[in-house]
């Protein structure tokens, strides 16, 4: 069986932890049939998932879903060299839209790694089609 | 036991900042960065993370919204002047 490499946004990874969001059903069976497939967690979208949970649950669920994420075997966490970094940053710059420095590196990293986005950000997917 | 090895110069600073940062010894230190080693401390718990989260959808009663993830960290955007 051929593994498939998929790089997580926020805009899929937050809609699968917050119960509430409109798109949890359909993030939580789209990640449940991807059980055979690398997973790629960048930090730049580990730190918004917390940041972002921290906000609208508390640091107990951001501390739980972190350990959760941080277990879980299909899920590799990706830390930004410095020339990634720079290569985020010189690509936010040069931007002409409202992309944020995770967006890119998550556009980026799928581009590097010939990976697809799961992704609800319609620009992120559009851009990694480009 | 103890066994000797040749490392050079940025490789030893490298890991001497990663011993003094955790507190670890070399070995430690070294066992730390081998891939095998880290996957052998994760359980493949993907079934156990499904649960957890279909534990959660059971509790939730109210009615589902859109969340926009960047408008919670970024704030309302730039309209112009």
């Amino acid at each position: 069986m051929a593994i498939h490499m998929k790089v997580l946004d926020t805009s899929f990874i937050i809609s699968i932890f917050l119960i509430e969001d409109e798109n949890h059903p359909k993030a939580v069976a789209i990640f449940n049939n991807h059980n055979n497939e690398e997973l790629l967690l960048l930090d730049t979208i580990l730190f918004e998932t917390l940041s972002l949970l921290n906000r609208r649950k508390g640091m107990d669920e951001a501390r739980e879903v972190h350990g959760k994420l941080l277990a879980c075997s299909k899920l590799h966490m990706h830390y930004l060299s410095d020339a990634q970094r720079k290569e985020v940053v010189k690509a936010f710059l040069e931007q002409k839209g409202r992309l944020s420095p995770a967006d890119i590196s998550v556009i980026l990293a799928c581009k590097t790694a010939l990976a697809a986005p799961l992704a609800f950000d319609k620009e992120i997917v559009k851009r990694v089609q480009v | 036991m103890s066994k000797l090895i040749n490392v050079s110069d940025s490789v030893y600073e490298q890991l001497t900042r990663i011993k003094r940062a955790k507190g670890q010894s070399y070995s430690e230190a070294i066992a730390g960065l081998l891939p095998a080693q880290q996957a052998a401390k994760k359980t493949d718990n993907w079934d156990e993370l499904i649960a957890w989260i279909k534990e959660q959808d059971k509790k939730f009663k109210g009615k589902r919204e859109k969340i926009d993830h960047d408008q919670i960290l970024y704030g309302d955007p730039y309209e112009g002047p």
